[in-house]
């Protein structure tokens, strides 16, 4: 009975945290601080596990449907959606979900035959400075490339590179000062002041708009991409940081000479992958790699659990095995079980969506006071620095909007400056 | 619009709730699990992580019976980028005091000693060029990498990036236990192999210092703080994580004079010159 509530709980959480982007790919995690005292260490697992597959299963829903990113790693994407028919969008829903399924799967048996080659053979494969500096700037390098207005691009990606670091000792003086003014800002905040709110006062209210029923269409899979892409997940994973946000951009910048939907799908497929890949590290030698990983790492120290011991004692759900390939197994199944949902789900949620179209605007603002109520409390921001802040960036927002420049770069560099800045000053630590 | 008011009222209710802990720390720091066990020795109490000790400071000082979870190597970084959090406890009431240690380690696979290393790693909270430049003061020729904590610390040290690096006691021993690593030197005075008796430093020892301390005058409410030091699973972690020199009981003006001076001394001596210098 236990664990169909965890796996309903898990699969519920992940389904919320990838429609909705001001829940962000930890939240998971983040909620077993709270019931860490109420559950086994094998369940907390578990739980964390389902709820990361899960958000990036959703995260193609809202981005699709609605144009909102479930989460950072669609925003690569999220602008060729705007122009798409509603037949492409119906198609792409399907494929996105059968790349997500691919990737995901592709994903679990990546790190279930990593993780007993590792204990056979004793091997240490991490990731060294080099790639992940390479991996990182080329992510950049690319959204200025291929900008039309690449001296802005440039411009507003510095910027969001100035304001990314998170409490970095190690930064000058000036430089530390000057990002101790935006330390407040969120993923939700960038997404809603750069993008939802200028894109509401130009009228562009369309953008949010369903105005025709989506349902998944079954149509033919680019299986070589989907594969192809899923294995650039696998091993940009392993990149300590944003293993998601990464490991899209990249299968999405590999593809840029194929049609847009190619390159969504894509994407798609490489973030179900890469999202999954952070458990192996984690599990495998305790060591998290990622925001989420952190958060449950330091749930079991706290609870004096040593979590690569834990992963190889036995199950003590399923008789037999280890808790490591009992976690696999059950990954699996949710898998399957998000597939499921997420070709089917698409009628309900539009549905609803549809019901209220009407009064979609007004359902929007409020969704987005209670959106923005929930990242104050969750940030644990007092409220008049909040809105300070956001203030400032909408006006950013604003002049990007009267001055035709994609504000996506900016947001992105955001997310990936804090990794980005400590790469680089150990790199040149290092090196020089 | 009624909605609304609801919606901003709830949220500030929440945001100013009573009786939390206020962390100072990294969220990757060995320090904040420390906290956590803490919050979770006391029972029904709230935990507030802050963005850098400055925000702690202010939070501390607007909130009604909180806990400052205060890291000393956080303020003495603080110091250095001019950030208003001191280690003003004299007006309150301290409940803990702990020091751990850390190790300085290389990779299994790549045994390194200080001698034959070229870079250590450590975290940004006790790296400076000085601390580097009185190690090499020995003999040796190392770069100092910063990083966030001792986690990335060991990460970059297994991935090879590194050549040795400082861990903390507790996530070191776990590590060598595994022989992920094996560790030259610890830093604590009172270890077999204590760098001290073969490098010679300015400063004695380098320790983590964590203080609990409350700002409330409600006598259950410190109570309940006193009996959270004293509950066996706490007392149980610190064992297990090689806290030393834990004070929980009457707890002197000396004690907490000494972590005043531990800090001064760390910012003077590696820090505050390095200001200086930039100034000019």
């Amino acid at each position: 009975m236990d664990l169909i509530l965890i796996i309903a709980t898990g699969v519920l959480t992940g389904i919320i945290i990838g429609l909705f982007p001001v829940f962000p790919i930890y939240f998971g995690a983040f909620i077993l601080y709270l019931l860490s005292d109420y559950m086994n260490p094998e369940y907390m697992l578990l739980f964390w596990a389902i709820t990361i597959i899960g958000s990036q299963f959703f995260t193609s829903i809202s981005s699709i449907t609605m144009g909102i990113p479930g989460d950072a790693s669609s925003l690569i994407y999220i602008r060729d959606i705007k122009d798409m028919s509603s037949k492409c969008k119906n198609q792409l829903l399907y494929q996105t979900s059968r790349g997500s399924l691919v990737g995901g799967t592709m994903g679990l048996f990546a790190i279930w035959g990593l993780f007993h080659f590792y204990n056979a053979t004793n091997q240490t494969f991490l990731s060294s400075i080099e790639l992940k500096m390479f991996l990182l700037y080329s992510v950049i390098l690319f959204y200025v490339l291929s900008s039309e207005r690449k001296f802005f691009t440039a411009v507003i990606a510095f910027f969001g590179l100035l304001i990314a670091p998170a409490n970095n000792y190690s930064l000058p003086q000036y430089w530390y000062q000057f990002s101790l003014t935006f330390q407040n800002v969120t993923f939700f905040m960038l997404v809603l002041t750069l993008l939802i709110i200028p894109d509401l006062l130009k009228q562009n209210i369309t953008t949010y708009k369903i105005k025709n029923q989506f349902s998944a269409e079954t149509t033919p899979m680019p299986w070589w991409l989907v594969i192809k892409s899923s294995a650039i997940g696998c091993i940009v994973g392993l990149v300590p940081g944003p293993s998601a946000e990464l490991s899209a951009s990249i299968a999405y910048s590999v593809n840029n000479k194929l049609p847009t939907d190619k390159k969504i799908i894509a994407a798609e497929s490489a973030n179900n992958s890469g999202a999954v890949m952070m458990i192996l590290p984690l599990m495998l030698l305790g060591l998290p790699f990622t925001a989420s990983s952190l958060i449950i790492s330091n749930i079991m120290d706290s609870k004096l659990i040593d979590l690569p011991e834990l992963t190889q004692s036995s199950s003590s759900i399923i008789s037999g095995i280890s808790v490591f390939d009992g976690l696999i197994v059950f990954c699996l199944v949710a898998t399957v079980l998000y597939y499921f949902l997420s070709t089917h789900f698409i009628n309900f949620y539009t549905n609803s969506v549809q019901l209220l179209q009407g009064r979609f605007y007004i359902l929007l603002v409020i969704l987005l006071i209670v959106m923005t109520s929930i990242d104050i409390y969750v940030q644990q921001t007092s409220i008049l620095i909040y809105l300070c802040l956001t203030f400032v960036l909408l006006l950013v927002g604003l002049i990007l909007k009267y001055f035709k420049i994609n504000p996506t770069p900016l947001i992105f560099v955001y997310l990936l400056g804090d990794q980005l800045i400590w790469t680089t000053i150990q790199y040149a630590s290092i090196h020089f | 619009m009624k909605n609304m008011f609801i919606i901003l009222l709830a949220v500030f209710t929440i945001t100013t709730q009573a009786e939390t802990i206020i962390n100072n720390s990294n969220k990757a720091s060995p320090a904040t699990v420390l906290t956590k066990q803490f919050e979770k020795a006391v029972g029904s109490i709230d935990f507030w992580q802050a963005n850098n000790c400055e925000e702690a400071e202010k939070q501390f000082r607007s909130t009604k019976n909180a806990v400052m979870a205060y890291n000393a190597d956080v303020g003495i970084a603080a110091l250095s980028k001019k950030l208003n959090c001191p280690f003003n406890v004299d007006n309150y009431k301290t409940v803990f005091i702990g020091k751990s240690y850390t190790k300085i380690c290389s990779a299994t696979k790549n045994p390194r000693t200080l001698a034959n290393s070229k870079t250590i790693g450590m975290a940004s909270v006790i790296y400076s060029k000085l601390f580097i430049d009185d190690i090499n003061s020995n003999g040796f020729k190392l770069k100092g990498v910063p990083y966030g904590g001792s986690k990335d610390v060991l990460n970059a040290l297994l991935a090879g990036d590194i050549d040795t690096g400082i861990i903390a006691v507790g996530l070191a021993q776990q590590a060598e236990s595994k022989d992920l690593i094996t560790c030259e030197f610890s830093t604590d005075p009172a270890a077999d192999n204590y760098y001290g008796k073969t490098i010679r430093l300015k400063l004695v020892g380098l320790p983590i210092i964590q203080v609990f301390y409350t700002n409330s005058e409600d006598t259950i409410f410190i109570k309940k703080l006193h009996d959270a030091v004293n509950n066996p699973n706490f007392l149980e972690f610190l064992n297990k994580n090689f806290y030393s020199d834990v004070k929980i009981k009457n707890i002197t003006l000396q004690d907490i004079a000494e972590v005043r001076q531990h800090i001064q001394d760390r910012y003077n001596f590696y820090w505050a010159p390095t200001q200086s210098q930039n100034a000019q």
